[in-house]
């Protein structure tokens, strides 16, 4: 195990990087984490709505009762422009439009009208958004079945309200197509794992690519060949040195995000964040071991660190949320992995809409990517072992 | 004494169209320091390179301590202690931790090793220096960390290449002192170099290279009478007459004369009383002469003889 302890006493020589790397991260994130408050409970779920009531009715101002009573609301002009306006710079998360003619059209048995009774209008699809939606289609069903069990649209209104209001203080509704936020997996926990990918990178290639490069630089490994040390147990115990090395950061790195968020990690959505991020230190890895087989020099890893980690995280959505990323972004992200991690992330914590199966289908692209990398790696390093190898074949011909 | 340590036949080494080592043939002796001399690019390297199986060769044979040497030869290898020309270090360890490391690649018990690290520290002299980092230390220190990781566990054959390369004269005699010592306490060497006073100053056996080719082998002494001169006497004086010349060419161990810008050249090969014969000559005929100088010949005549042009580059 002599190469395996020689690697790390090369990767304690580095120790510092990491160190700064760590801390200067937990130091940014530890305000960030506790600016927001701790648990996504039924406060946090309300949002700014500004519903516009066309109607003026007393059924439709009875409705915008029972909305105000789990949201903020907000006025806005009836004016489509001034709409888009205040939702782009986030005045206000939803708009609903109660149309006219929607006292009338409530009376009518439903069935014959497929025309939608609101207007809703969103910049982007969230958790609460949608939960906006679902309130309003589950309060025009239950109105509709009191007053055909004989209410007056008064008393179906009022009924329907409280009803709503009822379930709400229970549990959050979850809309249909989503899975409800895990109540471990809170938006503090995914706004440290969002930054993770860029660390990783980060990381990986400029310390484990440049303890890899110092021990495979032609000099040295002059003097390692020339000793009693097999080849085949130099690599391996190299193997071994960089599979362990990237368990350790990675586990460093769930460590400080429990200490930094104050609370384990609990759950189905936390065990698979955790997941994701130990596949995507393992993709950090391989891409430190692929830039290694270049033998660049230290100038150049820093540099390839910095373009990669931050590029990536910047278009990927690490830093701005991918909701918030235009679709253009987005698309071209879909090359990196570092898209599918964050993607993973965000359905993993209601942030963006998705249920286990796209999280599954990100782990399957970030696999992909695993494989990818590990057949480079293995093209590369066999094309420089085939040279030797032709060469003795021409030796001994 | 007189096992062959190290037996090379017809070794032919060629990157494609340059044939860098060229039916080269050595045996090395245990207990001796064979220099292997040449210019830059004469193949010294590629040599020692095929030796350690680092290189497949075209042709030839190697054999060391009797055997076969193939890539997987571990047995072999653990007897051998390699210095190659590059200083082959991690900048990330200290000077101990590199020793050791190194040392560490043979010599696996603990106690052992320290001892061992230790006294090849004091051999190359770095004990203040163990805690440095190699880019902390000068040229010269460099080197000799260089060397301390390639003996430190005490092998049977010592493989220096070009070791002074880029050294202080203070270093430079350290290094030189201390591979003698190397020898005294058993080791057998091979020293490449292209600096002829080193292999003149301590190797008991020579061969020097040239495009890849053997072009001389012996000991310092037996490579200088190859060639015809053994002394030359220069003496500062006008232009001597025809007669004089005619007197000196006489004599018998004398076989070139030549003027040139004040100077009397007088080529001779090896004999006694030489200088004296010429001085009683010169006396006897009454000439006035200034300083009179005698030079003997170098391993540079020797190569400048065979090969037509100077051992050494501009250096
Ligand atoms: N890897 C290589 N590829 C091609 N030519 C080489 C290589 N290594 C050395 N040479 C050539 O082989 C010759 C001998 O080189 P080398 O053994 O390094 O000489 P020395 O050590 O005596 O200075 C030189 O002409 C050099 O240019
Ligand atoms: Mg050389």
């Amino acid at each position: 195990m002599k190469v395996f302890k020689l690697f790390f006493k090369i990767a304690r020589a580095k120790a510092g990087i990491i160190i700064l790397y760590i801390g200067i991260f937990l130091a940014i994130c530890f305000p960030l984490v506790h600016s927001s408050k701790d648990k996504m409970d039924f406060e946090e779920a309300s949002i700014t709505v500004c519903v516009i009531n066309e109607d003026q009715t007393e059924a439709s101002r009875a409705l915008v009762d029972a909305i105000a009573q789990r949201n903020r609301l907000t006025d806005l002009p009836n004016d489509k422009q001034k709409i888009m306006d205040a939702m782009f710079y986030e005045v206000v998360d939803d708009t609903v439009v109660i149309k006219k003619g929607f006292e009338a059209r409530l009376q009518e048995p439903s069935g014959d009208d497929e025309e939608p009774l609101f207007t809703q209008y969103k910049m982007r699809d969230t958790y609460q958004t949608a939960m906006v939606e679902q309130y309003l289609n589950n309060y025009i069903r239950f109105v509709k079945v009191y007053t055909a069990e004989g209410d007056t649209l008064t008393e179906a209104c009022e009924k329907a309200g409280a009803e709503l209001a009822k379930e709400a203080e229970v549990e959050i509704v979850t809309p249909p197509g989503q899975e409800a936020p895990d109540q471990n997996y809170t938006d503090n926990f995914a706004l440290y794992f969002r930054f993770l990918p860029y660390l990783f990178i980060a990381i990986m290639v400029n310390v484990l690519s440049t303890i890899l490069t110092s021990l495979n630089r032609k000099d040295q490994k002059m003097r390692i060949e020339c000793s009693s040390v097999k080849m085949s147990s130099y690599m391996s115990q190299i193997f071994l040195g960089s599979g362990v090395f990237t368990v350790l950061i990675w586990g460093i790195f769930m460590v400080s995000g429990m200490i930094v968020y104050g609370g384990v990690y609990q759950g189905l959505h936390c065990a698979l964040a955790v997941l994701n991020a130990f596949i995507f230190a393992v993709i950090a890895a391989l891409i430190a071991i692929l830039i290694s087989s270049f033998n660049p020099n230290g100038t150049v890893v820093n540099m390839i660190a910095q373009i990669l980690g931050l590029g990536m995280a910047f278009i990927c959505g690490a830093f701005v949320p991918q909701t918030m990323l235009g679709d253009g972004v987005n698309m071209v992200a879909r090359i990196f992995p570092v898209y599918w991690f964050e993607k993973a992330n965000d359905c993993l914590a209601g942030i963006q809409k998705g249920d286990l199966s796209d999280v599954g289908l990100c782990f399957l692209a970030e696999g992909l990517y695993i494989v990818l990398l590990v057949v480079l790696i293995v093209i590369l390093s066999a094309r420089r072992g085939g040279l030797v190898r032709q060469k003795k074949a021409a030796a001994q011909a | 004494m007189g096992d062959t340590v190290v037996k090379i036949e017809n070794l032919v080494k060629k990157y494609k169209e340059l044939t860098a080592v060229d039916h080269l043939s050595l045996e090395i002796r245990k207990g001796e320091v064979f220099g292997l001399l040449g210019p830059n690019g004469s193949g010294k390297t590629t040599t020692i390179s095929c030796l350690l199986s680092l290189l497949a060769f075209d042709e030839g044979t190697i054999e060391l301590f009797g055997k076969t040497m193939t890539p997987t030869s571990y047995d072999i290898k653990a007897r051998i202690g390699i210095i190659p020309q590059n200083v082959a270090v991690f900048d990330e360890l200290n000077v101990y931790e590199n020793i050791d490391c190194f040392c560490g690649l043979y010599i696996t018990d603990k106690a052992k090793r320290r001892q061992y690290v230790d006294e090849a520290i004091a051999f190359v002299g770095l004990q203040d220096f163990t805690k440095f980092k190699p880019k902390k230390l000068s040229g010269g220190l460099l080197r000799r960390l260089n060397i301390a990781c390639g003996i430190a566990h005490k092998p049977e054959l010592i493989i220096l290449d070009e070791p002074t390369v880029a050294v202080d004269p203070q270093s430079r005699n350290k290094i030189l002192e201390g591979i003698e010592e190397l020898n005294k306490n058993g080791a057998t060497v091979i020293y490449t170099t292209h600096y002829m006073e080193e292999v003149e100053q301590i190797c008991s056996k020579i061969a020097i290279m040239d495009h890849g080719k053997k072009i001389a082998e012996g000991t310092s002494g037996e490579l200088k009478r190859m060639i015809k001169n053994t002394e030359t006497v220069t003496i500062e004086m006008d232009e001597p007459d025809q007669a004089l010349v005619e007197t000196l060419n006489r004599l018998e161990s004398v076989y070139e004369v030549k003027w040139e810008a004040g100077k009397l050249k007088i080529y001779l090969a090896g004999g006694e009383h030489n200088l004296l014969d010429i001085m009683d000559l010169l006396r006897t005929s009454g000439v006035r002469f200034g300083q009179v100088t005698s030079e003997l010949p170098t391993l540079n005549d020797v190569f400048l003889t065979i090969t037509g042009k100077e051992l050494r580059d501009k250096d």
